[in-house]
């Protein structure tokens, strides 16, 4: 969808209204610096990026750039608001609020949204940013093409993806919960599997279930076991149960726990005071990174903070997040070995808080084990979950270990059959939960099973990702090599292309052959114009290969870092590929202005002039005097005076930058009479000058090109005559103002070479200058 | 999502080295990658509703063993 205008007022330089009109055509602006050019440019970048516009954005600015986007000079009772007229006659208001936030109204047909700004303006100071970029920053940019942004995605929700099924089949806690048990497991029953431990049981249940038909679920046969142990134990004397309680409290290994528990956090320590330390350095160097990383090819590591070269940073980066887990992994079996001490603690009190134990807590005098007792009363286990410091340890193996060690030596004397129940009890709730856990061993391997498979999935996703990022790329390639023989023509900088380095996942680099030898980068050969040459051609490659293809290029003083002739290589560059897009060029350098007016076709381009910027109250102002031939025919029905008119003012425009070019003398007038001229003036010299210094290559060499001279003379005849009428007497014709306007384009494109399109100025000699394959030569 | 052929064969490609898989669960990748969802970045509560959905139907492919079903 081609902009037929772009209408502003009180925004950036404008003031009540300018208007850039394109009549949907490809547009050529000339502006002085200052005059208003990139306010147009800056409208189409704050509806691209919703209200932003990068250049302005900096602490003065105000947070949505309030305080940049609307006219210094803005009258308290107006709005800062910008319109952008389409094709099909659909128009996007956007006014800007007092806050600077925009407020869109219309033209809701029209997704500019899907015009991205990066591959829809092109800057004089971005020109380069693409070269310049990173190499994931260059797989950003490409990736919004054929679609490659959608799988990006798709990996990117395949991965979070996976992240939810581990929260969701609460993976890691069961993977403790299962560690524990299989812990109990290796010290009750040993290598034994799982039916020998059904076996066992079996044999357990006819001792205590006689005549009892044993449950062929495991788990059931423990629940029956468990009730029939129950059963038995309430059948003891209370004597034969306090020894049954003291013995369980016996066999709590508090000790060996808090053992574990320091070690653990020993280990901690060790990992968490480098660690810690290593990230209160990051916080000081990503500020530098992010300003470095576009400049050098070694960065500090936003993870730690250590100097690395850009290539292995990804590496490095997830070096980083590895060591991360494992210092996680610690925590958690920290976590787990404090939780099972709090268990340890519940199993304790459960323990020595029986009523058959309480005459034996009584036999102790109050000083003795009064505040252990009193301790296991009143400590919390629940909050040791959450935090357990080494005070907590102290306190807890001073404090409860006495009472572990009472309990162990009152239960020395207990009986045998006791002690029997006792041990049983222990294995049978061991193997219940053995077969218990037998169901989350099956969760845990579909889960992981689907965790692998869904990884696999975006591996999957992932290769046919980097298979057409190659594809595309090396379209793009394709493009830049002949956008850049265009600019470069048989230069020794060739084989320019796009590539995905090795190894790496999202990225994309520039490789070229200088002089033949092959480089991994541009940064490493190329000068800065060439850089910017570089960049150019990249940034349309890219434009051509867009899926939105119709949307407008801005090119907003792209050449000033260009020398002349590459300058000149331009139009030729958009002539070739770019005849079928909408292009606004902007440029502040009058000469390359007007070699575009005499090179490109005026049926699809038109040209534009700003005067010099004089006030914020004033505006954008466009200068009326440049107008194109196009423009003339264009009003030769309504009014034949003005399109005459109008053709001699082109002339009065055209002829004296002509004249420079061609070094013409003309008597020195008077002050500012100097600088205003008339066509007449120029043509005159031209057509005396022309016969001996204008010459054409003929087969025997270089003889005067009478032709040329003959359409100046016929355009001077014109303009005198009916260009006077035109201008004074209102009384010109449609045929006359016609032959007027064909008469004075002839006279201006018998400067160009009919051969190479170019004219006749386009290579400076010694003492001529000449088109580019000489057939048109002017002596200086 | 440009072309679905490509889907297909990718998760085909990962169901062969995954083969305890459930079909369900493959339908589901597959739906993922084809379907509305495939477009924009999941909500956190879209994956998890995902994630319930691929659990369920992992449960119906893996036997007790670890074989297909």
């Amino acid at each position: 969808m081609r902009i037929k205008s772009i209408h502003l007022a009180w925004f950036r330089g404008a003031a009540e209204s300018a208007s850039l009109d394109t009549d949907c055509k490809s547009v050529a602006v000339y502006g002085e610096n200052g005059s208003g050019k990139s306010s147009f440019v800056d409208a189409v970048e704050f509806v691209l990026n919703d209200g932003r516009i990068g250049h302005l954005a900096h602490e003065y600015s105000g947070k949505h750039l309030e305080k940049a986007v609307p006219n210094t000079h803005k009258p308290a009772d107006r709005n800062s608001e910008l319109d952008i007229t389409f094709q099909d006659g659909s128009k996007l208001t956007v006014e800007v609020g007092d806050h600077g936030s925009p407020k869109y109204s219309g033209a809701e047909s029209v997704a500019m949204q899907e015009w991205d700004y990066q591959r829809t303006v092109l800057r004089q100071d971005e020109v380069a940013a693409f070269i310049h970029s990173t190499k994931g920053g260059k797989y950003s940019a490409l990736l919004p093409l054929l679609g490659l942004a959608a799988m990006e995605i798709a990996a990117e929700n395949l991965r979070q993806l996976v992240r939810s099924i581990e929260q969701q089949a609460q993976l890691q806690e069961i993977n403790a919960s299962l560690k524990q048990i299989q812990s109990q497991r290796a010290s009750t029953f040993g290598m034994e599997d799982n039916n020998r431990i059904f076996e066992r049981m079996t044999a357990l249940y006819s001792s205590y279930c006689p005549n009892r038909v044993p449950p062929t679920n495991g788990v059931s046969l423990c629940e029956d076991l468990e009730t029939a142990l129950a059963s038995r134990i309430s059948e003891f004397s209370v004597d034969q149960r306090r020894h049954l309680a003291l013995r369980d409290a016996a066999q709590i290994d508090i000790s060996a726990r808090i053992s574990t528990v320091r070690g653990i956090s020993v280990r901690l320590a060790s990992v968490a005071e480098p660690l810690i330390n290593e990230k209160l350095e990051v916080l000081l160097s990503s500020g530098v990174f992010a300003s470095k990383l576009d400049e050098q090819e070694e960065i500090p590591c936003p993870a730690c903070g250590r100097q690395l070269p850009t290539t292995t940073f990804q590496q490095h980066v997830e070096g980083e997040r590895k060591r991360l887990e494992k210092t996680i992994a610690i925590f958690d079996q920290f976590k787990n070995e404090t939780s099972l001490l709090a268990d340890d603690i519940n199993s304790l009190r459960t323990a020595l808080n029986k009523s058959d134990v309480k005459p034996w807590r009584h036999e102790f005098p109050q000083q003795a084990l009064g505040d252990s007792f009193a301790y296991l009363d009143s400590i919390k286990p629940e909050a040791l979950r959450a935090a357990c410091t080494e005070q907590d340890l102290n306190a807890i193996e001073s404090r409860l270990q006495p009472l572990i060690d009472a309990a162990n030596a009152a239960s020395q004397g207990t009986a045998p059959d006791v002690q029997r129940l006792s041990a049983d009890r222990s294995l049978v709730g061991t193997a219940k939960a053995i077969f218990a856990s037998q169901g989350q061993v099956d969760d845990v391997a579909r889960a992981t099973a689907l965790v692998s498979f869904i990884n696999y999935v975006e591996e999957g996703v992932r290769d046919e990702l980097k298979l057409r990022a190659r594809s595309v790329i090396d379209e793009i390639s394709s493009d830049i090599q002949t956008m850049w023989a265009v600019l470069h023509p048989g230069e020794s900088i060739e084989g320019v292309r796009l590539y995905i380095p090795k190894g790496a996942d999202k990225a994309i680099d520039i490789g070229l052959k200088f002089h033949g030898v092959a480089q991994d980068s541009p940064r490493l050969t190329l000068s800065e114009g060439y850089r910017n040459s570089l960049g150019l051609c990249i940034f349309l490659a890219m434009a051509r290969r867009d899926a939105v293809s119709d949307r407008p290029l801005f090119l907003d003083d792209v050449i000033v870092s260009l020398d002349r002739n590459h300058r000149g290589m331009i139009v030729e560059l958009l002539e070739k590929h770019f005849n079928d897009r909408q292009v606004i060029v902007m440029t502040h350098d009058r000469d390359w202005y007007t070699e575009l007016r005499q090179q490109l076709d005026s049926k699809n381009w038109l040209f534009r002039a700003l005067l010099p910027y004089k006030s914020p109250s004033m505006g954008i102002q466009w200068s009326q005097k440049i107008t194109t031939f196009g423009d003339a025919r264009a009003q030769l029905d309504a009014r034949p005076d003005s399109a005459g008119n109008d053709a001699r003012k082109i002339m009065d425009v055209e002829l004296p930058l002509i004249a420079e070019r061609l070094q013409l003398s003309l008597l020195y007038r008077r002050a500012e009479k100097n600088d205003h001229r008339m066509a007449h003036e120029f043509l005159e010299r031209l057509i005396a000058d022309g016969k001996k210094r204008f010459q054409k290559r003929f087969e025997k060499g270089y003889s005067s090109c009478e032709e040329a001279v003959e359409l100046f003379k016929r355009a001077d005849q014109l303009l005198v005559s009916w260009g006077n009428r035109a201008s004074h007497g209102f009384d010109v014709t449609v045929p006359e103002a016609s032959k007027l306007i064909e008469a004075c384009e002839m006279a201006i494109n018998g400067f160009t070479c009919s051969s190479c399109s170019r004219p006749v100025w386009f290579v400076k000699g010694s003492d001529f200058v000449q088109c580019q394959c000489s057939e048109l030569r002017w002596k200086l | 999502m440009p072309g679905e052929d490509w889907v297909k064969a990718r998760v085909a490609a990962a169901k062969t080295r995954c083969p305890k898989i459930a079909d369900a669960v493959v339908a589901l990748a597959e739906e993922m990658l084809n379907g509305p969802l495939s477009k924009r970045s999941l909500r956190p509560v879209e994956s998890l509703d995902a994630a319930k959905a691929l659990l369920v139907a992992a449960q119906s492919g893996i036997s007790k063993t670890g074989s297909a079903t």
